[in-house]
């Protein structure tokens, strides 16, 4: 029964929510708290450790609740009602593009969604520039900036760690460079 | 069909898809700032246009990006098997590793050397964000159209976001796709037709 209740609800979940991971976040909380599955503050640090943990957002919450709630098996078709509706569409999308990918309707469209989908990028770069290094209020149509230092110190070892890799090396440092990179970055402005 | 794919291409797909899993930590966009590298740059499946229209539409259809680009990118290498294969590649390493969490996420929580790795990673995923818009604006073709989306969507979602405005992409992306269809589809063909 719990199984079925968990594969039914994160079905829906992965079927309803349009954005990513972000979007499902509303919809789950009020799941979660209907079923008495997790409380307020339990629902909070999951999203917190969604968030710093590996993978897509959805799939560690999905697997979180399954798990907590019915074990390795709950975890397991969580994510499996989670994961089953983008994948079906997705597959069909994908199927139908192959074929009408040099249709000139099609790739108007397609050129029309790009500039959005880069816009999207931008803005969610500048956001999180905000949020990490200059946590910001709204207060009455004023905003007011709180400049985190030790998050800026990082930043800026980061980006210099980034070129001089990239001098050392004669070549680009990847992402998971970087990512490593600043997690050891981290760890030493803190504790040196 | 059976003989379309090999053995190989399929491994391969899945262990790409399975190493952005173990990488994209904070969701779908650091996913994209990999794919960006992983499979345009170095691999060059495809190229910097096409993993944008697919990020839209991803953004546009349910469920978790990372699954709907995984799903995509799979079955344009490898067909079904192949969209299969990178849909679990990429679950996989959050799947196993969050369920360890979840059997004592308090513990975890607690140590501060964790909790001072993330503040790290946080700072560099922005770096990796704003390099990786950077070098979308400089690959693609501007036009006037595309550069005017770009500044007014881009204002537009910062705005919404500083404001706590609730408006999905979704339109912009629906908006897009109608304006771009009249632009460059309709538009054209009518100017050739007139000659």
């Amino acid at each position: 029964m719990i199984y079925l209740q968990l594969f039914l609800e994160f079905l829906k979940i992965g079927l309803f929510t349009f954005g990513g991971g972000y979007a499902m976040i509303p919809l789950i909380k009020e799941v979660v708290l209907k079923y008495n599955w997790l409380n307020e503050s339990q629902f909070l640090n999951m999203i917190g450790v969604s968030e710093v943990t590996p993978g897509p957002i959805a799939i560690n919450m999905a697997t979180y609740i399954g798990s907590t709630q019915a074990g390795i098996g709950g975890a397991a078709i969580a994510t499996l009602g989670v994961v089953l509706p983008s994948f079906l569409i997705m597959l069909l999308i994908s199927i139908l593009l192959k074929r009408f990918m040099k249709n000139k309707y099609v790739q108007g469209a397609l050129g029309g969604i790009k500039g959005v989908a880069i816009a999207l990028i931008c803005s969610s770069a500048i956001t999180l520039l905000a949020d990490v290094l200059f946590p910001y209020k709204v207060e009455s149509g004023t905003i007011s900036f709180a400049p985190q230092f030790t998050a800026i110190k990082i930043f800026v070892l980061t980006v210099a760690g980034y070129f001089l890799l990239k001098i050392i090396l004669k070549k680009k440092p990847g992402p998971i460079a970087i990512i490593i990179m600043s997690a050891i970055i981290g760890l030493m402005v803190n504790y040196l | 069909m059976k003989a379309k794919f090999s053995a190989k291409d399929l491994l391969q797909t899945f262990l790409v898809f399975f190493k952005l899993g173990i990488f994209s930590i904070g969701g779908g966009t650091t996913m994209l700032t990999l794919l960006q590298d992983e499979l345009v740059e170095r691999k060059h499946w495809i190229d910097n246009d096409e993993l944008m229209e697919m990020t839209a539409i991803s953004e546009s259809t349910p469920g978790p990006i990372a699954i709907n680009l995984a799903t995509y990118l799979g079955y344009k290498r490898c067909g079904f098997l192949g969209a299969l294969l990178a849909t679990l590649g990429v679950v996989i390493t959050p799947f196993v590793l969050m369920f360890c969490i979840s059997l004592f996420l308090e513990k975890i929580l607690a140590a501060e050397a964790i909790q001072y790795a993330f503040m790290g990673i946080k700072a560099g995923v922005v770096f990796l964000l704003l390099k990786v818009s950077y070098t979308l604006i400089k690959g693609t073709k501007k036009d006037l159209f595309l550069i005017l989306t770009l500044v007014i969507v881009t204002i537009a979602m910062v705005l919404f976001t500083v404001f706590a405005i609730d408006f999905s992409a979704i339109y912009f992306i629906l908006l897009g796709a109608v304006i771009g269809l009249l632009i460059y589809g309709v538009i054209p063909r009518r100017k050739g037709g007139k000659k």
